[in-house]
């Protein structure tokens, strides 16, 4: 850093220009548009989409959130598919993340020295920054051939008796692959949040267990993740809702198909995906406002599962914004 | 700032397209697709008097001097077509001319039109009455192309050509056909030994006016697809993956062992996928080609109407060469722009009044079937009834 | 042998199988750290394998040639991008810095808590729905996509990465610097964009190279504003293309040429974002030696 800025010269040089005016007033005022413009947007954002969303929410009413028709000849529209889509795809990609995100918390905070952490570390917040369109080339053209060849073909003839093997995977692009880029992308959520929480675990409780004799894993066991796991939810919380709202790479790899299906080979379809691939092309205004209404209903869930998660991971870390700035 | 702009554009524009309109006015030349004119003006024409009418033909290449960037968005089937004239007239005739067209699909096309987001929408289906009427101005379908519905396959290490009957096609995609070795598959195809293959049929997750083609085929030929699916941009499609646009069935066709897809013929054999022969009314099994396209259009656009808004598939039987599943690209033009779009009108006016005539020229290299000189003789008329601010956009 | 087992024997046998417990357990997190890398390293690898043979200049100084013919460039996409990335920062920085100076200097601690509840919120919002929300505001009464719609999309994406670095960051500048200043009679507002600021740049500078990645790779918003143009137009009030657009449009297409072209699109992205996060990484380095 160069030259400190609050050496006496430069206060001084501060002060000789200094004269009473309305610098205070219009900073203030500045700063606080710019808070309300946050704001702003916020209620904008809700207030554009339930507007425009109106025509569709009162022809298709309630039963659009449990009917599976999406039938854009006949104007009848019912949101289900797309929500289980989501749903089920999310909470998949979720479980997959926690297990290995936790894990990768827990062995930097706790196991790796440091020559292994920091490159860890960055690798996996990484992992963060690479843009979804490029995890959707990748899981085109790399990812899910070879998943389809060498994991789907397997257990599909293994494990075929299950129904979410049931089906023969005749194509790479499905819900199995949409589950695991998925799962790749919402792993450094989880894993950052999980960190922080764990490492926001006083040390005295890790200290207590190894003065009782604990090897590190019952220290991180019975001293550690019992007081993070709130915390930990939280991460999963803030994992699922980054899920919900991924639309590219889940667009690509998915297969974009309608249907209510247990079986992963089977193609599905998202919320964020129908929005992708037919608001441009809604030919009709209760068309248009029906994908908005979807739109909406995104909105509001991922709103609902951010603030769930925001307010346990601030109970656990105390306040202090969390999860790294590279989520 | 950004209303000077323009109008210092459209100043720039409207000079250089009077210009250009002095220069070559004596060089009318009857506009039909078999005599393209000469790239640049004729030195002989400044004799002449300027006693262009509305009955005199303006050149093809009227649009020369143009400058402006014209936006339009629709059908991905006309996108290989389109990019390639669109390429040739800023190559060869209108520098200044930009043609940005995106490849959104024709139910896109459709949509974007009717929002006004768009200088024009192409589509491989003509508006309907309703359609018209939610955008409230006269608008005008102006066919530009034919092209047939190419169902395309992905066997691999398989060399024998398939042929298809329309209750096969409609098998398949119902889900009742599951694998290629079919008994339905194999008396379409006797002599030919087909693998045990799961099939996967991909339709497009876009609306597109290929499914409204290939659909209003199946619905016309197989009464079980009109009953569990019927016709439309956009159906019920019982069951498959869904590829955005004709690029992405093409792909998804390609990248799937087993697949079978229908997409515009150029994508087919510019990916160099296999092509099936369908059965026509007439009972032949029909390879789509240039020569099997243009005889199913000859079936219907000689009664073609005024408005212009016709179907081709199934050509009647008395046309026994014709392929079954022709189709045609409109693009989708409004009858009056606001004078604030002078420079972009005319320089699509003048962009697509090269393109029915020169432009035709260009599509056999590429697979698609050129407008018939009666159709064309038509379309000019639409074309020439096009106004901005009130003013006809050709002479 | 004796049959008969000592307390220190099962005391023993008790260790050795906790003791293999924890061996386990630390295997499966050094395993789950290898899987963690693992999709990175793979990515990369095959970003740059498939994308190095077309990454060459012609990508950068063609245009897109017509369907079907090898050959050409995303010049559309790389100057459509640099236009909506530079003007959606220009935007929405200083209105983010200026948020955060808020959180962290005037609101009262409720109120503070409150704004930064609503950027988290903002980050949260799925970047589709922004492009529905700036369909509505920019694109259908303008009657037109345009670069200017896709610039105020990914402005409103860059706010809350800005904001929250910099509410943080601000909270990193001692108090005895504001001390210092307020008892030398500096108002405050001079103290704040004068000295406070100031100190905390560096780490507002890693916010808005975070933010600007992270604008440079969003497609999604994109989709209903910019929409993609094959031409190179440098118009505001004119659809735009940017390279997340053309990779996915060229990804999900058919053509060989245009998949090599989204490789070495997405090597061109790739190595931006990397060379990105080196560069914070530099900055904080130097900034301190604290915990990061």
């Amino acid at each position: 850093m160069t030259a400190a800025p609050y050496e006496p010269g430069r206060v001084r040089a501060l002060l000789a220009r200094r004269r009473p005016g309305f610098g205070e007033p219009i900073f203030r005022i500045v700063v606080l548009l710019a808070a309300l413009t946050v704001l702003a947007t916020i209620i904008g954002l809700v207030v554009t989409m339930t507007v425009e969303s109106r025509r569709g929410i009162a022809h298709n009413g309630w039963s659009f959130l449990w009917t599976s028709t999406w039938d854009q000849v006949r104007q009848v529209f019912g949101a289900l598919p797309f929500v289980y889509g989501t749903v089920m795809t999310s909470v998949t990609a979720l479980a997959l993340a926690m297990l290995v995100g936790v894990g990768v918390a827990l062995f930097l905070v706790e196991l790796a020295p440091a020559w292994v952490a920091r490159p860890v570390g960055f690798m996996v917040e990484m992992l963060a920054a690479i843009p979804s369109v490029v995890f959707g080339l990748w899981g085109i053209f790399i990812l899910a051939p070879w998943l389809q060849q060498h994991v789907e073909l397997p257990l599909h003839q293994r494990l075929g008796w299950l129904p979410f093997f049931s089906t023969y995977p005749t194509t790479a692009v499905g819900n199995f692959a949409a589950i695991v880029v998925l799962a790749i992308m919402v792993l450094p959520t989880v894993a950052a949040v999980s960190r922080d929480v764990i490492a926001a675990v006083p040390r005295s409780q890790r200290e207590a267990a190894l003065a009782l004799g604990a090897t590190r894993w019952e220290m991180m066991r019975l001293g550690v993740l019992p007081y993070a796991r709130s915390g930990i939810l939280g991460a999963g919380i803030l994992g699922l809702a980054r899920g919900v709202g991924e639309t590219m790479a889940v667009t690509m790899v998915i297969g974009n198909s309608p249907t209510i299906t247990l079986s992963l080979f089977k193609q599905g379809y998202t919320m964020a995906s129908v929005i992708a691939n037919e608001f441009t092309e809604a030919t009709t205004a209760l068309y248009r406002s029906t994908l908005i209404e979807i739109g909406l209903l995104l909105l509001v869930i991922t709103l609902l599962i951010n603030v769930g998660a925001r307010l346990l991971v601030w109970r656990v870390t105390g306040g202090q914004p969390s999860g790294g700035a590279l989520q | 700032m950004l209303t000077i702009r323009r109008r210092i554009f459209a100043a720039l524009a409207a000079g250089g397209a009077l210009a250009a309109l002095l220069l070559v006015s004596a060089c009318s030349n009857g506009g039909s697709a078999a005599t393209p004119t000469s790239q640049t003006g004729t030195p002989a024409a400044t004799g002449t008097s300027p006693a262009a009418t509305s009955s005199v033909t303006p050149p093809t290449n009227i649009g020369k001097d143009d400058k402006a960037q014209v936006t339009g968005a629709g059908s991905t089937a006309i996108f290989p077509f389109l990019s390639k004239i669109a390429d040739i007239y800023q190559k060869d005739v209108a520098k200044g001319v930009s043609i940005n067209y995106q490849s959104i699909g024709s139910g896109g096309g459709i949509a974007q039109f009717t929002q006004k987001t768009v200088d024009f929408g192409a589509s491989d289906i003509y508006l309907s009455d309703k359609q018209m009427q939610d955008i409230g101005a006269p608008v005008l379908n102006v066919p530009m192309i034919h092209w047939a519905v190419a169902v395309t396959y992905n066997i691999p290490n398989f060399k024998s050509e398939l042929r298809f009957s329309p209750s096969t096609i409609a098998g398949i995609w119902l889900g009742n056909i599951k694998k290629w070795n079919d008994p339905a598959i194999k008396a379409d195809n006797p002599n030919v030994s087909l693998p045990d293959l799961p099939i996967t049929p991909m339709h497009r997750s876009d609306g597109s006016g290929t499914t409204m083609n290939f659909t209003s085929f199946l619905a016309g030929t197989s009464p079980d697809w009109k009953s569990k699916v019927g016709a439309g941009l956009s159906v019920n499609w019982p069951q498959g993956p869904g590829g955005k646009g004709s690029e992405g069935v093409t792909a998804l066709v390609k990248q799937t062992a087993g697949a079978i897809g229908y997409v515009e013929l150029s994508y087919a054999l510019q990916n160099n996928l296999p092509v099936g022969a369908v059965k026509n009314a007439a009972g032949n099994y029909v390879k789509p080609t240039l020569q099997s396209t243009t005889d199913a259009v000859a079936a219907t656009v000689a009664t073609a109407p005024a408005d212009l808004r016709f179907l081709i598939v199934n050509p009647p039987a008395s046309h026994p060469d014709a392929y079954p599943i022709g189709a045609s690209t409109w693009v989708l033009l409004y009858k009056d722009y606001p004078a604030s779009k002078s420079s972009e009108v005319k320089a699509m006016v003048h962009f697509f009044w090269w393109a029915i005539h020169d432009g035709q020229k260009y599509a056999t290299s590429i697979d698609y079937s050129p407008m018939a000189p009666d159709l064309v003789k038509k379309v000019e008329v639409a074309l020439k009834s096009i106004t901005v601010g009130g003013q006809p956009v050709l002479p | 042998m004796t049959p008969a087992l000592t307390g220190a024997d099962i005391r023993g046998r008790h260790l050795r199988r906790r003791q293999a417990r924890d061996r386990l357990m630390r295997a499966l997190l050094w395993c789950s750290a290898l899987a963690a890398v693992t999709p990175l390293l793979l990515l990369l690898m095959f970003v740059v394998r498939e994308g190095l043979p077309a990454f060459r200049p012609s990508l950068f100084t063609e245009v897109p040639r017509p369907l079907g013919e090898s050959g050409g460039g995303v010049k559309p996409a790389v100057v459509g991008s640099l236009i909506m990335v530079g003007l959606g920062t220009f935007i929405g920085v200083p209105i983010a810095i200026l948020a955060g100076v808020y959180a962290r200097e005037y609101a009262g601690s409720r109120l503070a808590t409150v704004i930064r509840f609503l950027i988290d919120v903002l980050a949260g919002v799925p970047s589709i729905t922004i492009g529905l929300f700036v369909y509505g505001l920019l694109v259908a009464p303008m009657h037109t996509f345009s670069g200017l719609a896709g610039a105020v999309a990914l402005a409103i994406l860059i706010v809350p990465t800005v904001a929250r670095v910099t509410d943080e960051m601000l909270a990193l500048v001692p108090r005895s610097v504001r001390e210092a200043a307020y008892a030398l009679g500096v108002p405050r507002w001079k103290t704040i964009a004068r000295v406070v600021l100031p100190s905390a740049k560096v780490g507002i500078a890693t916010g808005v190279v975070l933010g600007v990645a992270r604008i440079a790779g969003e497609t999604a918003p994109l989709l209903f504003t910019a929409l993609g143009n094959r031409t190179v137009s440098t118009s505001l009030v004119r659809p735009m293309d940017a390279l997340p657009l053309r990779i996915y449009v060229y990804a999900t297409g058919p053509y060989r040429s245009w998949h090599q072209q989204a490789w070495a699109a997405s090597l061109l992205l790739v190595l931006l974002v990397l060379g990105f996060s080196l560069i914070t990484r530099l900055l904080l380095r130097r900034r301190a030696p604290g915990p990061d």
